[in-house]
């Protein structure tokens, strides 16, 4: 009723044109508010960082000028920067790879175990992540830190004579990466575990397959979705990650996001910071696009 | 199916709930009448003075006040003293660091607080952003009055319309934790000992700022904390990159790693170092090194995006009585810009070098200036800063 | 109840290390919620004195209040958006459905510095919207409807449509087979989002730093520039709030489930 009240102000010929164009695309209303929206608010920003990258700044950190210049990611290539981004890229990298050896064998534990507190056991895996990741990062820190119970309970155990600092090096951040990042890796090979044809698994065994090859000749390859789709959740979050090196690194081990963050805020660097950020983005179109490949359109599935 | 109503129904009522709140959170303190001028003259303290008439006039319609601090520098005490007597509700937003705040401004010439504290080169670079307000002195009658005459000169009044300073401070201070530390170690009370200690490597931490850090390697070798000439930033650069392995944490809140016995050497705000050796007695020591410390001031400082500049004013103004600013002195100590207030000390705080520094040692001293943020002396010190910490 | 072999119970010894590892510094968290000693350094002594604090620290009390308010705001219009973008894309065939798909894909992996920083350029030097809770919203929002397209989505597989196709072919109009059927049959996922994306919005940090404005500080904002004072105590005992909250209302729902099977 109330939709006839308004629809009933617009002229009548205009109706019909916006009744017949609908019903060529009855898809519109529905998408159309989220397409929309995307334009605006994650294209159309990440289009205007993309052209920032390419203007020419004035005295250090000062005002901008529309000329294209291209020394924004020269000096990427150059100094400290470029070590940055590698380290970064080898950090998320690892990261991926640790989140996979552990996460793998606790997602097919849980799947092939776990029975009746399946459920139960995933809910412990993702609690954790609803707390603030500030507030657990800080609880590590102060776990890991000198004082803490971890160097309290080794030094009164007589393993250690003097407190261990594993705090504010770049294994701390690793940990600190894996810490935060485990749960999405097995949320996703957990999914693929459980969507697996038993049947399948059964013929390998009626083949005479032992149950390590049958491992990597038929569980493996079909959980290959969950694994990219892991990859996708934990390698590129990783690469932006600004809090864990900013808490664990002790502001002493900088990735890609901290840098980020000290040409926008700091320094003032738009046009620098954007470079950065631009190819921050390039690299995760590249590894999402190869897991895609890769996994298959299951891993686009297994995203949740 | 019903189950699933009672599901909707709850999810409905919260919303109802918030939405409701949301009005009753942005009232402003209800009708409650605003005294009349004479009545709010009436009721100064003894020895304080009112702004006047239309300052506070201005500040009654105004009737809020946004400020952008440190986590509990103003102490919730002023805050709420001055929101009682004069009903203006005061939002206070936390400052995480100085470049987060000079970033803010910044990207947004506008951002509409009406009081910002700063430290000496939060100020100077805000002012070179040109976001800064000029004070109108005569609705800051307190601070005119009770401001040591050295302020006037470096950092209040006609000629720096801008600040009201808070405090006086000292940079490239340290402390140290009298149980690892041997007093009598030669290098202690020199920056010898942060720059220059390699038996306490991953026990010293360094604050987290740029000039700072490269500051102190200058005064260490005996060049100013403002250089700009290449060869001695090179030479800073060197102290710097040999430090590194022996730091713990680029930290400026270390407080915890003090605590918990982790940092011994610590370079530090120096009204936390006072507060943890007031807290903790015999447990730590200050150090103001004896090649010299940076001397300057802290302040408020009125954005020119704030919508409230009487309120602002008269916040200011309300600051400076005698007894809201012990409050303040006594919380973070350092040295006082209030001489209304030193009667009010407790007891052996003059005694304090940092409260009372002696003529000598302010000779050595010298204020942080603007050309180490622009141009090349940024440029040099950004440089060795990317260094050192990539 | 098959036997387990040797290589279960090593699985399981390991599984059962790491889950102690992810919760050793949440239930550190927990327990020090309880301490006399703010700093949460030693222990000095049960106390329950930090939960009323809460309340009574009005910095806290405001931040928990906005970023309540910016939670609820942000789950309502993001799965409203959400499961009407995910039921376009599974019951309709378009073109540019492929790229819609993939896109959605893009705000949840974009480094949250990223999202962030170029929200922040945008903000400030393209659109001039003033910072403040209409940018966080529009920052918080992007994230959490991908979120649940995805939720929705992967759930609306597992659902028989021929309720819906019933009652269009006996006539009812687009809105009431909406309102008595589609939203009933796709409630579980709704749900299922709203409770994925509310404690996202709340304990958002980076995204919100970036965007944030004047007068709207949400809690991890305060809690961050608390942290580096080291009083962490008042904040340990939100943090227990908030794994307490969903713990109590996972064993609900699990007592729920049962009765309605029974």
């Amino acid at each position: 009723m109330l939709a006839s009240k308004v629809v009933g102000k617009v002229p009548r010929n205009l109706r019909e044109k916006i009744r017949k164009f609908l019903a060529k695309q009855p898809h519109l209303p529905y998408v159309g508010p989220f397409s929309l929206w995307i334009v605006l608010f994650v294209i159309a920003p990440l289009g205007v960082i993309l052209y920032f990258s390419f203007l020419t700044t004035g005295a250090y950190g000062g005002e901008i000028f529309p000329i294209f210049t291209l020394e924004h990611y020269l000096r990427l290539w150059r100094g400290a920067y470029g070590i940055i981004l590698l380290r970064t890229l080898l950090f998320a990298f690892g990261t991926n790879i640790v989140c996979l050896l552990i996460g793998y064998p606790m997602a097919y534990c849980i799947a092939r175990r776990g029975g009746r507190w399946k459920a139960t056991l995933l809910f412990l895996v993702i609690i954790p992540s609803w707390t603030s990741w500030l507030i657990r990062l800080y609880a590590l820190r102060t776990i890991a830190g000198f004082a803490g119970i971890i160097n309290s309970t080794l030094l009164s155990l007589g393993l250690i004579s003097s407190p261990l600092g594993i705090l504010f090096n770049p294994y701390a951040v690793m940990f600190g990466l894996v810490y935060a990042f485990l749960p999405f890796m097995v949320l996703p090979i957990y999914a693929s575990l459980v969507g697996l044809d038993p049947s399948l698994l059964e013929a390998s065994v009626d083949l005479g397959a032992t149950p390590f090859r049958r491992f990597l000749t038929v569980t493996l390859p079909l959980t290959k979705g969950g694994i990219f789709a892991g990859t996708i959740l934990v390698f590129i979050p990783a690469l932006g990650s600004w809090l864990v090196p900013l808490l664990l690194g002790g502001a002493k081990v900088m990735m890609a996001g901290n840098l980020v963050h000290l040409q926008y805020m700091t320094v003032g660097n738009i046009p620098m910071g954007s470079s950065i950020a631009v190819v921050l983005v390039a690299v995760v179109l590249l590894i999402m696009y190869l897991s895609i490949k890769l996994g298959g359109e299951d891993a686009l599935e297994r995203i949740l | 199916m019903s189950k699933r109503k009672n599901l909707l129904a709850l999810i409905g009522t919260l919303i109802l709930l918030v939405s409701l709140s949301v009005p009753m959170m942005q009232c402003a303190p209800a009708a409650e009448e605003v005294r009349a001028y004479e009545e709010y003259v009436a009721s100064v303290p003894e020895g304080c003075f009112p702004v006047p008439r239309e300052c506070y006039e201005q500040a009654m319609e105004e009737g809020e006040l946004y400020i952008y601090d440190w986590v509990d520098w103003i102490p919730a005490v002023i805050l709420e003293g001055f929101k009682e007597e004069f009903g203006i509700k005061v939002t206070v937003d936390p400052l995480t660091s100085t470049d987060d705040q000079v970033a803010k401004f910044k990207l947004n010439p506008d951002t509409p607080y009406d009081i910002t504290t700063t430290g000496p080169k939060g100020y100077q670079r805000l002012a070179l952003l040109n976001v800064l307000r000029e004070l109108n002195h005569d609705w800051l009658p307190n601070a005119n009055a009770f401001m040591p005459e050295p302020v006037f000169e470096i950092r209040y009044g006609p000629e720096h319309p801008y600040t009201v300073p808070m405090d006086g401070f000292f940079f490239n201070v340290y402390g140290y934790n009298k149980k690892y530390v041997d007093e009598a170690d030669p290098r202690v009370g020199s920056l010898a000992l942060l720059f220059d200690a390699e038996e306490y490597a991953g026990r010293i931490t360094m604050i987290d700022d740029m000039f700072d850090c490269v500051g102190a390697a200058l005064t260490y070798l005996g060049y100013s904390y403002n250089s700009v000439d290449e060869g001695e930033l090179m030479e800073a650069k060197e102290v710097l990159l040999r430090q590194k392995p022996w730091v713990l944490a680029y930290d400026s809140q270390p407080t915890r790693l003090v605590l918990e016995d982790e940092a011994w050497i610590f370079m530090w705000w120096v009204g936390n170092i006072r507060e943890q050796i007031l807290e903790y007695p015999g447990r730590f020591e200050m150090v103001l090194p004896e090649e010299g410390a940076v001397l300057d001031f802290e302040q408020m400082v009125f954005p020119i995006g704030g919508k409230n500049p009487a309120a602002a004013h008269l916040f200011a103004n309300y600051f400076h009585r005698p007894e809201a600013y012990i409050e303040f002195i006594t919380h973070y100590p350092s040295s006082l810009v209030n001489t209304a207030a030193i009667p009010l000390l407790p007891e052996g705080w003059e005694d304090f070098p940092e409260i009372n520094p002696s003529e000598e040692y302010l000779a050595k001293c010298e204020p942080s200036l603007p050309i180490i943020l622009t141009g090349k002396g940024l440029e040099l010190r950004a440089a060795i800063w990317e260094e050192v910490k990539g | 109840m098959k036997m387990w072999n040797v290589t279960d119970k090593i699985l399981v010894a390991l599984t059962a290390l790491i889950y102690i590892i992810l919760w050793a510094p949440t239930m550190f968290l927990v327990l020090f919620s309880f301490n006399k000693d703010e700093l949460g350094i030693r222990w000095e002594g049960f106390s329950l004195e930090w939960y009323p604090e809460i309340f009574n620290n009005v910095a806290v009390r405001d931040a928990v209040e906005r970023s309540l308010i910016i939670a609820i705001i942000t789950v309502v219009v993001a799965t409203i958006v959400g499961t009407l973008t995910a039921y376009g894309l599974y019951k309709y065939k378009f073109r540019g459905r492929r790229t819609l798909r993939t896109s959605v894909l893009l705000p949840i992996t974009m480094p949250y510095v990223v999202i962030g920083g170029s929200l922040l350029i945008f903000f400030t030097r393209v659109a001039h919207i003033p910072l403040g809770y209409l940018t966080i919203l529009i920052a918080h929002i992007s994230f959490s409807i991908p979120l649940a397209v995805f939720v929705v989505l992967g759930r609306m597989a597992r659902i028989d449509w021929t309720l819906e196709e019933a009652s269009t072919d006996l006539g009812a109009d687009k809105l009431t087979t909406w309102r008595k059927i589609t939203i009933p049959l796709l409630l579980p996922a709704i749900i299922a989002s709203a409770v994925l994306i509310f404690p996202w919005s709340f304990n958002d940090f980076v995204i919100t730093f970036f965007v944030a404005g004047v007068g709207t500080t949400t809690l991890p904002l305060y809690v961050f520039s608390l942290l580096r004072f080291g009083e962490t105590a008042v904040i340990n005992a939100i943090g227990t709030i908030f794994i307490a909250l969903p713990v109590i209302g996972i064993l609900l729902m699990n007592f729920f489930q049962k009765r309605e099977v029974v």
